[in-house]
Parts: structure tokens; sequence; C-alpha cells
């Protein structure tokens, strides 16, 4: 139960979609959505084929807690061969698309092979249907996607999964949006579909979701309520967002700046959550408009913006003038302080052209950066610009490399390569802040030792959210006990991401919290320890997949930069990132040779010999 | 002797409570000798559910466990923040 054990197969090759029973035995190893949709890709495809051939294949996995009234019950994921980085691919998003695939009768999507024409699906409940979308919505944004596909269809309830521009034209790090300005963002999920040929996913869900004991379950999604909704970390989500963030990161020294040659901004004021909530004088609005809730969420931190319509960038725009998704802190960090943009206006048009045209603006700003720092040092010049000064700082570059790395155009098509091809491409590739090709979030690793390791060690490249040792970061610049901090996290945060559950509500739970919701809708002991065995299955198996793939123990590093090059300023002062110091410790947790691999007792204790 | 410290609070809402200016910043006199540990204490900070706070001192970060064991000097500026968990 909470499971239909049901799941949709689509080959877009032969044009069929075929409905599958759930492999129960699996549910019961990896539980749901990451942990289930990486066991169906690892077994089903050869992790050594070209991410945007169409032997790849996308999965769109569910949790058992999806389309529950479980807070935040509503995440879905994304799993692929991810084309930025060659590794397994796993993105969360929100919305409303998960829980309604989920209300629709269907635990997972697995989308293989490509389409002979522009197509998109249409789920139904249970009805499923490969619709022609040439001359419909391919080559539409993400935006004008959604409300035709409601138009046609009549049904302005339908929930649309879809990618823009970006993804039809294989951005390396295009994404998945769903519900207009939430996203599977992270690895560029968003090609993997454009190479499919696939442009949108539609779903429109009636059947409802059964749990296995519906009055417990009720009473206890209830009583953690009673925890979430009153604690202070809910009021800040909810207040300010995740862009309270900023200036944490600016005070403690580890806002990744221009490139990461700094780690604090000196503009930072105006960029940051009091900017965000100011009133401007040009119009007496302030750029922050309200909150927007995911399915079935008592947090609801999306923040929604307006752009002040005397802005450069959307003057005579109207549509960019209403109300749209606004800056989270990623986001921001992104388009600010790594840019050196300090125009809290130009960097919500740029976000709010990622969501538009379908790209990950983590990736999407860090590249920028590292374009920015190419042109200082003339590796990059006029010409390639098209005329224009790409000096760090300039909010006018940033909003045209926003354009045309949306719409694929000119040089658009260089900065959609991501920060790592780009810089090879232009001569330079220290310059990249990535691991193993994904970029930086907003974070940098010389002030945090923690996420220095989880970045060097993520299994989709640098990323902020497979690992959680920000508490320990904060307070300790040193590496002792790095590793099993960043080792018990990356399994506890597995476990989450494949409940259906978001993960910002461990500012609030405990890993009891989440055993005791699932243990009441699924059958059979789901303790907490079960949960973090599952958890340490998952990552052991997405490393499997890229060790598999041909990534190593060299993959697990760090660009030059944060190794080589002392922290200049706050807590982090004159450190660089140490990773030779905790990663030995690590493996070894992890139950792993000095080269990287789980050994055969690890499988075998996991369950994966 | 009575020392001055500039107490910095960020990452809060509102962002500016009682006791300090619309940037988050108060000035508190404490009792020489008085640890960091004194100063959050006698802040008298919302303390909900699994709160807790971090605190930079003069920039340096100070962990939780060591807030009792570290003086304070006449001029000190902290910077306070909540244990927040990233996303
Ligand atoms: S906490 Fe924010 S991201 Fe998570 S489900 Fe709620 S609104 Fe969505």
């Amino acid at each position: 139960m909470a499971w239909h054990g049901k799941l949709l197969r689509v080959n877009l090759t032969r044009g069929t979609c075929t409905p599958e029973p759930l492999n129960m035995d699996w549910v019961k190893l990896y539980l749901g959505q990451r942990g289930l949709g990486s066991k169906y890709l690892y077994e089903e495809i050869d992790p050594k084929i070209d991410p945007l051939a169409p032997d790849n294949k996308l999965i769109f996995a569910t949790g058992p807690l999806t389309g529950t009234c479980a807070s935040t019950g509503g995440r879905y994921s994304v799993i692929t061969k991810g084309p930025l980085t060659g590794t397994i691919a796993c993105s969360n998003s929100g919305g409303q698309f998960g829980g309604e695939l989920k209300q629709a009768g269907w635990d997972m999507l697995i989308i293989e092979g490509k389409a002979a024409k522009p197509v998109y699906l249409m789920i139904v409940d249970g009805a499923a249907e490969i619709i022609d979308a040439e001359g419909f919505i391919w080559g539409e944004t993400v935006w004008d996607t959604e409300d035709a596909i409601k138009k046609r269809h009549q049904d302005p309830l339908i929930r649309v999964a879809s990618i823009g521009a970006a993804g039809e034209a294989l951005a390396r790090y295009a994404c998945i949006m769903n519900d207009r300005d939430r996203a599977a963002g992270r690895s560029g999920v968003g090609a993997v579909m454009g190479s499919k040929l696939l442009k949108a996913i539609a779903v429109r869900g009636t059947t409802g979701v059964a749990v296995d004991d519906p009055k417990r379950f009720l009473d206890v999604t209830r009583e953690k309520r009673r925890v979430l909704d009153p604690s202070p970390a809910r009021a800040r989500y909810s207040g300010l967002g995740t862009m309270a963030m900023m200036d944490v990161t600016q005070a403690h020294g580890s806002l990744p700046t221009l490139n990461c040659r700094e780690v604090q901004f000196e503009h930072v004021l105006d960029v940051n959550v009091k900017k965000q909530h100011a009133v401007r004088r040009t119009d007496g609005e302030a750029p922050y408009q309200g909150n927007k809730a995911c399915f079935a969420c008592s947090i609801g931190c999306g923040r929604m913006a307006k752009i002040d319509p005397n802005h450069f960038s959307i003057k005579g725009k109207a549509r960019y003038q209403g109300v749209t998704g606004g800056l989270e802190y990623e986001s921001a960090y992104a388009v600010g302080p790594m840019c050196g943009v300090h125009d809290v206006e130009a960097a919500t048009y740029a976000s709010a052209l990622c969501n538009e045209h379908g790209l990950d603006p983590i990736s999407f700003g860090a590249t920028v950066a590292a374009a920015m720092e190419l042109f200082e040092i003339g590796a990059l010049t006029s010409e390639q610009t098209e005329g224009r000064d790409f000096s760090f700082g300039n909010a006018e570059a940033l909003c045209w490399a926003a354009e045309v790395t949306g719409t694929a155009q000119g040089f658009g098509k260089d900065l959609g390569l991501g920060a790592m091809r780009l810089c090879e491409k232009y001569g330079h590739p220290d310059l990249a802040m990535v691991v193993k090709g994904q970029e930086f979030p907003g974070y940098d690793p010389r002030a945090m030792q923690g996420m220095a390791l989880g970045y060097a060690t993520s299994n989709r490249g640098a990323c902020h959210l497979k690992a959680a040792p920000f508490v320990d970061d904060f307070q300790r610049v040193t590496t002792d006990g790095k590793a099993k901090i960043v080792k018990d996290s990356q399994d506890y945060v597995a476990a989450i991401d494949s409940s259906g559950l978001c993960t910002f509500t461990k500012a609030a739970w405990q890993a009891p919290d989440y055993a005791d919701q699932i243990d009441a809708a699924c059958e059979g002991d789901w303790t907490v320890e079960r949960l973090l065995e599952i958890g340490e299955r998952i990552y052991n198996l997405e490393r499997l997949f890229n060790n598999a793939a041909g990534f190593t123990a060299k993959d697990d590093t760090l660009p030059k930069r944060v190794l080589t090059e002392p922290a200049k300023g706050g807590a982090g002062k004159g450190r660089v990132a140490e990773l030779d110091k905790m990663l030995p410790e690590y493996y070894e947790l992890r139950g792993w040779t000095p080269d990287g691999e789980p050994t055969t007792q690890t499988l075998q204790r996991l369950g994966l010999a | 002797m009575l020392m001055k410290i500039t107490v910095k609070l960020i990452a809060m809402d509102p962002f500016s409570p009682p006791g300090f200016d619309a940037n988050g910043i108060g000035v508190f006199t404490l009792a020489d000798g008085s640890s960091l540990e004194d100063l959050i204490s006698a802040l008298k900070l919302p303390d909900g559910v699994g709160e807790a706070y971090m605190t930079l001192l003069n920039e340096d970060a100070v962990p939780i466990s060591g807030r009792a064991g570290v003086a304070l000097s006449d001029g000190d500026e902290v910077t306070v923040f909540p244990a927040i968990k990233g996303g």
C-alpha cells in the first residue's frame, strides 16, 4: 500500500505505452522515488552509454508518500544518466506534478527510445497517449507549453512537466520544469528528454492514493504537522525563504563570488533577502510578492516575485511584468555574487528566464561566471560575446546571456555547454567551478570542509542536496569528524529523497518522524534503521553505476582553485579545501577500497553483491 | 568593568527583533569576563523546537559546545544566526 504497484513503460521508438507491475521486491529494498528509480536505471541501461542516445532511459519516480496528505508529500524524481556529468543523475522536484502522477495511479514512468518526431505524453488516470507536438508546442517556452496543453485538453487542472528550447537544443544543464517554476533542475535531465523528442508529459489524476492504515496515517501525519508547523525552521522557510542563507554564507565567508575568486561579496546587500523584501522607489512594490507551496506542503517556501517594470530587462515586455517565480538562494547566488552582479531585478529576470526556457539557474549562473572570467583574461573576446562587455558584474550581459542560452542562439550555445566544456573549449579547464562536470551550488568549500567532501563524493557532481553538513560546517572549519557527518547525512538524505517528502522538512523533523509516516502508509516494518540501511544501499548502488560508467577515486576531487588558493576572508580565511585529509577516512567508513570502489563485503552486507 | 559587544543578527524573521536596529545590529553591555555563552543567553532569542544559534566571533566560527569557554573582550563583534540547514 501507498504504492499502486504499477508503472507505465513508454517506448517512444515503438510508440507504445504499456502498464507493468512494479517490482515490489525492489520496493522493499529501495523504498521509491530516487532509490527505486536508480535501481530500475541500474538494471536496465549500460552505464557506459551516451546519455543523449536513445538507449538512455528517463525515469519519473514517485515515493510512497507522494500524493498523500503527509506534509510536503508531492515530490518526484527524474533519474537518468546525466549529460552534464556522465554520472547517474537524480533530480528532485516539487510543485503539483508528482502528486498528480501518483493520483493518476502510477508509481513510476519509464521513458525509453526516441520518437520519430516531436511528441508529448498525455496521461489521464489509467489511459496514456503519445501525441504529436510538432506545430503545436515544439519550440514553445515552458510557460506557453503548459498553457497550450491545458487549453487544448480543456482542463486547467492538468499538470505538466516539460522542456523549453534549452532542452530541445540539448543544453547540457537543461531542466524539466513543472507547474511553471518548479524544476527537476540539476544535471541536464531536460536534455535527455529533448534527445528523445519528448516535449512534455501532461497528467490528470483522480484515482487517489490508498495507504495501509488510513486512521493511523491521518493521526501520524497530523502529529508530525504539529511538530513541523510551529517550528522556527518552518517560519523561516516561509517568512524569508531559502534566500535567508545568503547573509549566512556572506558572514561565514562561504559565498562563492566572482567564480570563486572571493568568498564574500562586497555588494551583497543589493541582492540579499532584505533587498528582495525592500519596497522600490520606482513603483512602490517589493520584488517579493508572496509565497507558493508545493502539493500538500505546510511550509510553502517558494518565492513569487515582481520585477520592476521600469528595469531595462523587461521594459516594454508585458510577458514579464506580472508575478513570476522569484529568486531562491541557489539561483540568486549563481546569477548574483558568482557573476558579481548586484542588481536584484536583473538577477530575478535571469532566474525567471531559466524557468521559462528550462535551464538550471545554478549551472547557468556558474557557467556565466566562468565565461566572465574567461573574458577578463582575454580567452573570450567580444567576437564571441557579440560585441558585449562580458566583465564580472555586468547585469546587462547576464540578462542577454539568459536570453541567448534559453533560446539556444549564438553564444548561448557555448554557454549551454556548461562551465567544464566551455572552459575546455577556450583553453582554461581550471576555471570551471565544477565537480564531475556539474557546477557548484552556493557554498564555497574552503570554509565548509564537510561541503568540500560532500561535493567531491556526490554521485551527481557538485551538489548541496546530497549531504547535509551545514550545521557542523557553520560551527567548525576544521576537517576532523567531517567524513562521518557527510557519509551519514548522504545516507539519510537518500532515504528522504526516496520517500516522496521534501528535504527541507529535515530542519524540523528527525529520522523517526519520517519512519513513523512511512510505516503508517506502507505495509511492513519501516524503522529508522531500515531507512538508513536503504539510504546506504542507494548511495552504493549509485556509486556502482558511476564506477561502471568509468568514474574512479580520481574524479572525487574539486577544482584546483579551491584546493590551492586560500580563502581571502571569513571563518575559513587562509584555508583551502582539504580533501586529502578526509577522503581516506570517508572511503573507510563507506567500506570502499582506497580506489573508491565498494568492497565485496560492503556489497554483500547491503545485498548488492 | 563593563564591555560593549556589537551583535549582528542575520537570517532572522523578523529582520530586526526588539533591541536591534533596522539592520539587525544591537550593542550590548556585559560584565567583564563574560563568555560568548553568557551573551547568547542574555539575548533571549526565541528558542523553538530543535532550534539553536550559530555564532561567529569577529569572523571566526565558534562551535555551540565551545561557547562557554570563549571569553569576550570589549569591542568584539558577534554574528548570530539560526541553525540553518541548507537547501
Ligand atoms: S518546503 Fe518548499 S520546496 Fe519543499 S515542498 Fe514545501 S514549498 Fe516545496
